[in-house]
């Protein structure tokens, strides 16, 4: 088990473009960008966590089982 | 000649209540010094910057750009990675820039009343990631032994039947395991948000990823929880063959979803 994360260093880039990507609250920052132009980057923060050649979500059969299982979005 | 002479920009990083307004410092891109806007019942940090570096056509010009991405990614949690030990924060989805205050205030306006309350309930509490892996899929030497002594077709088939069936038995396993855990870690903690499996990076984890969720904590006293992630790790983990990290502490980017 991986203990207690402090330094940015050690943080994992896809954890943390996991996170920036889908976590946070959106208000309206698109009004200089354009949703054009934030979906463009998103479609690039996405490329920095997908595999080599690969742009998009790139999951395995096996992971999409395992998804299934625990479908929840939120709870407390 | 000071930055916000030059700055026509503003990048902002994260929500805040107004008490706190006057407790954010250090330095946001390009070395710029953070500060707050009052927008009514928030307060948001912002910093700084010159469209020349940071506007529009500079997002566009790098949306194919992993390198130059994943640096803005990097530096935005940065910040909000400092500020998150010392004070409560609603993190901002990256890239939120606006033209002046006024646009800043006119994005906020109609919200505040919703912020104000996600910040209540954030009030001293951080968020903690656990991902959980399988171990490598078990039987393959053996399915291939079984395959070799198949001695008909039919004989064939029949093995080819039980071993499609065995792993769908397995992946319910799995599933069943991951829920287990996180069912245990959600019970000792405020709220949790499961969410998919990572992608497999040439450089990323081994195995299929079984769960992958966060768990909102208090601060200061996370140390219950992680007497339940040592406990869940040894107790129902280990013993499956599956492996468990923890990370943390983050901003409780997961935990501002209940705003427009």
């Amino acid at each position: 088990m991986t203990q207690s994360v402090t330094a940015i260093d050690d943080v994992a880039l896809v954890d943390l473009v996991d996170r920036v990507i889908d976590g946070g609250v959106v208000i309206n920052g698109d009004i200089i960008l354009g949703l054009a132009g934030v979906d463009l980057i998103y479609l690039g923060l996405r490329a920095v966590l997908a595999p080599a050649h690969t742009v998009g979500p790139s999951r395995t059969a096996e992971e999409g089982v395992a998804a299934e299982g625990i479908d929840e979005e939120a709870a407390g | 000649m000071d930055d916000r002479d030059r700055a026509d920009l503003l990048y902002a990083y994260c929500l805040v209540r107004p008490e706190d307004a006057d407790r954010p410092e250090g330095s946001g891109l390009d070395g710029t010094r953070l500060r707050t806007v009052r927008c009514g019942r928030v307060a948001v940090v912002v910093a700084d910057v010159t469209r020349a570096r940071f506007g529009k056509a500079q997002w566009l010009r790098h949306a194919e750009d992993p390198a130059w991405l994943a640096a803005m990614a990097q530096s935005h949690h940065q910040v909000l990675d400092a500020l998150a030990r010392q004070l409560d924060l609603l993190p901002l989805r990256m890239p939120a820039v606006y033209d002046d205050e006024a646009s800043l205030r006119a994005a906020v306006d109609g919200h505040g009343e919703l912020f104000a309350a996600s910040l209540e309930r954030l009030r001293g509490k951080v968020e903690w990631g656990v991902k959980i892996y399988d171990g490598e899929p078990p039987g393959r030497a053996t399915d291939t032994t079984a395959e070799l002594s198949a001695t008909s077709g039919r004989d064939y088939l029949s093995m080819r039947a039980a071993e499609s069936s065995r792993r769908a038995a397995a992946a319910r396993e799995r599933a069943d395991l991951a829920r287990r855990c996180h069912e245990t870690l959600r019970a000792t903690s405020y709220a949790a948000v499961v969410n998919k499996p990572q992608a497999r990076r040439i450089s990323g984890h081994r195995g299929v990823m079984l769960l992958n969720a966060a768990y909102l904590l208090p601060r200061s006293g996370a140390a219950g929880f992680h007497e339940t992630v040592r406990e869940v790790d040894r107790s129902m983990c280990v013993p499956a063959g599956a492996r468990l990290e923890l990370t943390g502490p983050w901003p409780p980017y997961n935990f501002g979803a209940e705003t427009p």
